[in-house]
């Protein structure tokens, strides 16, 4: 489905840039280039094997809800319930019903993700919660429809949900490399009225 | 229903929500800027025309029904366009008249459509989304991310609409894709600019 290839290929460019603008260290940046490289690799699969493309796409975005369990430290409540749930009757299905259930459980686990993005909306300033909503809505929409075989639907659905969630991730990406900009600037201005100064003595 | 009414009607829901926002963006600066009614009233009530008529011509509808629906859309994009112009909030940019008549010209594109009639109510439709896309690039208080995703979805829109011919090839998925992107990227602009005036005023 190119619907579903082209999002993995946007969140896996969303991470990446978002990587590339943090320049996290440790544990972080290996979460996040290897979240990268996973969504990449679904992209690709998602055209020469979809069935593992889209078995790749379901590990990341479980990897995403378990990195968002373990960051929220316990304080999501009913939401950890929420992710928990999903991923077990997800595993269950999965097993039972081979991979034909794996996409719809991906565009549930981003969903509740978005929604979480919703509830701590306030940490981090440039996100619109707006925005969020809109796009776990969509995620949800997107569920909705498979479930009714819609396919085609579905997927360009969850291409929108994803466009939205991603366009987050670029605009923080771009405010950082701004505040970087700006800090290095100040930073050699002081430099140079300190040094400017020194000579002047 | 097929899948193309499907998506259509989902990107119509999207594009009438990216209408509520821009009219609430005007409604936010009219208060400090024009103080006319009209800069609110007009885009709520062309966007409805155009929402309306461009159901009509997505479903199958026919007899006089068809006529007001076409003439709905006909007279929407006047009604959106009018007070925008009025008080100054639709500067024509060169951009905007390259990109106005690059969608006109499509209009030598309507033989190869089975429906020319609903197709040429579909430029309309167009360029009045031209129009309310646009009307977000004339304001100052853009941030660059803002503007560029502004800037990309209008070009996207002016290759949709050349490539939407393709509806019915293997390609179809793809201009659908454009399509979403174009919608997207305009109501995730005209949410964050809401957003930023929000903190602001």
């Amino acid at each position: 489905m190119m619907a579903l290839a082209l999002s993995y290929l946007l969140i896996g460019a969303g991470i990446f840039v978002a990587a590339v603008s943090w320049q996290p260290r440790g544990l972080r940046a290996l979460l996040m280039y290897s979240f990268s490289t996973v969504f990449f690799s679904a992209f690709l699969l998602e055209f020469i094997l979809p069935s593992a493309g889209r078995a790749l796409g379901f590990i990341g975005a479980g990897a995403i809800s378990l990195v968002v369990i373990a960051f929220s430290r316990g304080s999501m409540g009913a939401w950890t319930g929420a992710y928990i749930l999903t991923l077990m009757a997800a595993a269950v299905i999965s097993l039972w019903r081979g991979t034909w259930c794996l996409f719809p459980f991906t565009g549930l686990l981003f969903g509740t993700a978005t929604l979480w993005g919703v509830k701590v909306g306030a940490i981090l300033h440039w996100e619109h919660r707006n925005v969020l909503a809109l796009s776990a809505a969509l995620f949800f929409l997107s569920t909705a429809l498979y479930a009714l075989d819609r396919p085609l639907t579905s997927g360009n659905v969850f291409f929108s949900g994803t466009l939205l969630g991603i366009l987050q991730l670029f605009e923080g990406a771009e405010i950082l490399k701004n505040i970087r900009n700006r800090r290095r600037l100040f930073n050699r201005a002081a430099t140079g009225r300190i040094s400017a100064g020194y000579r002047r003595d | 229903m097929n899948e193309y009414q499907i998506t259509m009607s989902i990107n119509g829901v999207l594009t009438l929500l990216g209408v509520a926002y821009v009219s609430l963006i005007f409604r936010k600066l009219n208060m400090y800027v024009t103080g006319n009614r009209l800069v609110v009233a007009g885009p709520i009530f062309g966007g409805f025309l155009i929402a309306v008529g461009f159901l009509g011509s997505i479903y199958t509808v026919e007899g006089p029904l068809r006529t007001l629906l076409l003439v709905l859309l006909l007279i929407g994009p006047g009604i959106m366009l009018y007070p925008l112009g009025r008080f100054e909030m639709l500067v024509p940019t060169r951009r905007f008249i390259l990109q106005f008549f690059l969608i006109l010209l499509t209009l030598f594109l309507l033989p190869r459509f089975s429906a020319p009639a609903s197709e040429l109510f579909h430029i309309g439709t167009m360029v009045a989304l031209l129009i309310l896309i646009h009307s977000l690039l004339t304001l100052r208080i853009l941030s660059p991310f803002l503007k560029h995703s502004l800037l990309i979805s209008s070009w996207l829109l002016v290759l949709y609409s050349w490539l939407r011919t393709a509806v019915s090839t293997p390609l179809s998925t793809a201009v659908l894709l454009m399509y979403s992107s174009v919608i997207v990227l305009w109501i995730y602009s005209a949410m964050g600019i809401y957003d930023y005036l929000g903190r602001w005023l």
